[in-house]
């Protein structure tokens, strides 16, 4: 047969490449004109709650609790005797399939509606019942079973559930037409190593099932019937990948210390309930850093105290028990709302204190049941500190709860030339190395991508190591480090060799950052880091990291 | 059973500590699945459900600070109606 590749390009929003029979999640239900009864619905919907509850034990097995709730509670929905009443009645009219699927859709447009943001996400659930129901009577009671080899799932659109249910099945890799970065299900398939790519020309839907598609997301690509070469490329890829994955994720649970046994801290850079649940799941002791702003990043005011409210409650709810950061609203830089101009930031923050005060209210009161403590970001001034503390204070006073610790975030300059006065009303500091990094190099209009392996040169290297010498003289508690240079093999040694005993990373990394940790020694990253802060680029501390540290990788 | 069980009723109000979610919403069905005599109703406001439909009582848009009323009828009522109570108190941690 003539391979002819088909190609369509899309964002990659989670990295690898697989290879594999395509497979369609939600193909479209052929019309029926067969008569559908209310016993056929109603088995259906207790074959859809049992094939949940079956896929939710298997995942729980493999130790994935949060994940595992997510699918449970499909199988509740699917159990929901009032739904299926209002199914089984909608199945005696002349189309059954779409008064059946209308049912359903009814119950999901009440969640909708809804204020609460983590309820509005139970809508999803409620359609991905009804579609399994609907699939189950269109073909005749059997569902339409994913295969049993490997296959790359297709969609318009995909919810974590979709991914989450066939992971550790066959499931290699997924093409979806819509959708982004910041979906929950990218969020998933970053962080267990799914390649994921999104966007795609909806073109790619009509392929017939178990078409070979390649999906190759670091390059943002989907191709229908690739050549032989490029499949042979992509699967030694894919395996080698997966295989070093296992081997990462083998060691959570492993104490946290260095290779000298000094302990470290490893938590999590979180925006979402999921993202607490899958860094939990992957080991972290807790977020280190909790992003506010980027829920509000269209809003056109500042958010009120009950939208705080709905942004946060998932989150600290699934927290509970754990360390948080939850950091302020951060809106600077490329974060900022449509109400605000550049450069906005913390001056503009604190100069509307109404709006400090909403989001701390919020804080405080749904964060009762965590280790709480409340971040300001892009402090440039210590006086910048006492406005969020007197409203920390005043909004516990109110609320009856215990003041958490106020500190602050460490990425400007002009907070590095102040940190002994910061740390005095500071009570504690984290370093943010990204925007530090961009500031101190001047890297405003340098891709995004290259900051992170630039925190390496010794400009940077020597700020970071002064604010660590500054918050230890001051008796803070050890610093973390939050932003992408910790978890990068260059910078994370030097990192530890300033002294650095505490990072908070992106949840797809923190099983390679244990690793790496686990196998660093205190006294040698120190020599390191001395030795570096005398060299002249990045470029040269990289090649001296390379040469004195060696970390094997799996 | 003893006859008179049939009538029995029994009341509890309770502030809500977190949003009635998924999870607490899921055990209140559970619940009323293993007490298929009694029945378990929930009032907020004016939003009423039924405990054992997990969407009704979700659909409730049930906050932080809402109170609720749980009556149960049936059998064991008194029971059953301190187990829903607990359910919705203890839903410090819950969330889906």
């Amino acid at each position: 047969m003539t391979a002819v590749a088909h190609r369509w390009t899309g964002q990659g929003v989670a990295p690898g490449a697989a290879v594999a029979g395509s497979w369609r999640a939600d193909r479209p239900v052929p019309a029926l004109t067969v008569h559908i009864g209310p016993d056929e619905v109603e088995a259906a919907f207790a074959a859809v709650a049992a094939d949940l509850d079956r896929v939710a034990e298997q995942v729980r097995a493999q130790g994935r609790t949060a994940a595992a709730d997510i699918v449970a509670v499909g199988a509740l929905i699917a159990a929901d005797p009032d739904l299926v009443d209002s199914a089984k009645q909608a199945a005696g009219t002349a189309q059954p399939l779409p008064a059946v699927r209308d049912a359903v859709e009814g119950y999901a447009t009440v969640l909708d509606s809804l204020d609460d943001e983590a309820l509005r996400q139970r809508a999803a659930d409620v359609r991905q019942v009804g579609r399994r129901v609907v699939e189950r009577l269109a073909y005749g009671g059997v569902g339409r079973d994913a295969p049993a080899e490997r296959f790359v799932l297709v969609a318009a659109e995909l919810g974590p559930a979709d991914l989450i249910e066939h992971l550790g099945a066959g499931l290699v890799g997924a093409v979806a037409v819509r959708g982004g970065a910041n979906s929950h299900a990218a969020i998933v398939a970053r962080s267990v190593g799914l390649p994921l790519v999104m966007g795609v020309d909806a073109e790619v839907l009509d392929l017939p099932d178990a078409t070979d598609l390649l999906v190759d997301a670091d390059a943002g690509a989907v191709v229908a019937e690739p050549s032989a070469a490029e499949v042979a490329s992509t699967e030694a890829a894919s395996a080698r990948e997966v295989e070093r994955r296992d081997r990462l994720a083998a060691e959570r649970g492993l104490p946290h210390v260095t290779a000298d046994d000094q302990p470290f801290g490893l938590y999590a850079n979180v925006s979402s309930d999921v993202e607490v649940r899958l860094a939990l799941d992957s080991g972290a002791i807790g977020s280190g850093l909790v992003r506010t702003e980027l829920q509000f990043l269209e809003a056109d005011r500042w958010p009120t105290e009950a939208d705080h409210r709905r942004a946060l409650a998932p989150l600290l709810a699934e927290a509970s028990g754990r360390p948080v950061t939850v950091r302020l609203l951060d809106f600077a830089n490329d974060k900022i709302p449509p109400f605000l101009s550049p450069p906005a930031g913390l001056p503009v923050l604190l100069a509307h204190p109404e709006a400090v005060i909403a989001q701390v209210r919020a804080i405080l009161d749904l964060g009762r049941d965590v280790g709480l403590r409340i971040m300001v970001p892009m402090v440039s001034d210590p006086s910048e500190m006492a406005p969020v503390r007197a409203a920390v204070e005043a909004s516990a006073a109110n609320l009856g709860t215990p003041v958490p610790p106020v500190g602050a975030m460490v990425e400007t300059v002009s907070a590095v030339r102040q940190i002994d006065a910061l740390c005095q009303v500071a009570d504690f500091v984290s370093i943010g190395s990204n925007d530090l990094t961009s500031e101190v190099l001047d890297l405003d209009r340098v891709d995004p991508r290259a900051r992170t392996e630039l925190a390496a040169h010794p400009r940077v290297l020597s700020l970071i190591g002064k604010v660590v010498d500054a918050a230890v003289a001051a008796g803070l508690p050890p610093l973390t480090v939050c932003g992408d240079a910790g978890s990068h093999p260059t910078t994370l040694p030097l990192l530890v060799g300033a002294g650095v005993r505490s990072v908070s990373v992106a949840v797809a990394r923190i099983d390679e950052t244990r690793w790496r940790l686990r196998r660093l020694d205190t006294e040698q990253c120190r020599a390191l880091f001395t030795d570096a802060l005398r060299l002249g680029g990045a470029g040269d501390v990289a090649e001296l990291v390379e040469e004195r540290i060696e970390v094997v990788m799996p | 059973m003893p006859p008179s069980s049939e009538d029995d009723v029994a009341e509890r109000v309770v502030v809500l500590p977190k949003p009635l979610h998924a999870r607490p919403a899921g055990q209140l069905a559970q619940l009323a699945g293993r007490h298929k005599e009694a029945t378990i109703q929930l009032v907020a406001g004016e939003k009423k459900a039924n405990a054992r439909g997990v969407l009704a009582v979700m659909a409730m848009g049930a906050v932080t600070g809402t109170e609720v009323t749980v009556t149960v009828t049936g059998p064991g009522a008194e029971a059953v109606a301190d187990e829903a109570a607990d359910i919705l108190t203890a839903a410090e941690a819950a969330d889906a």
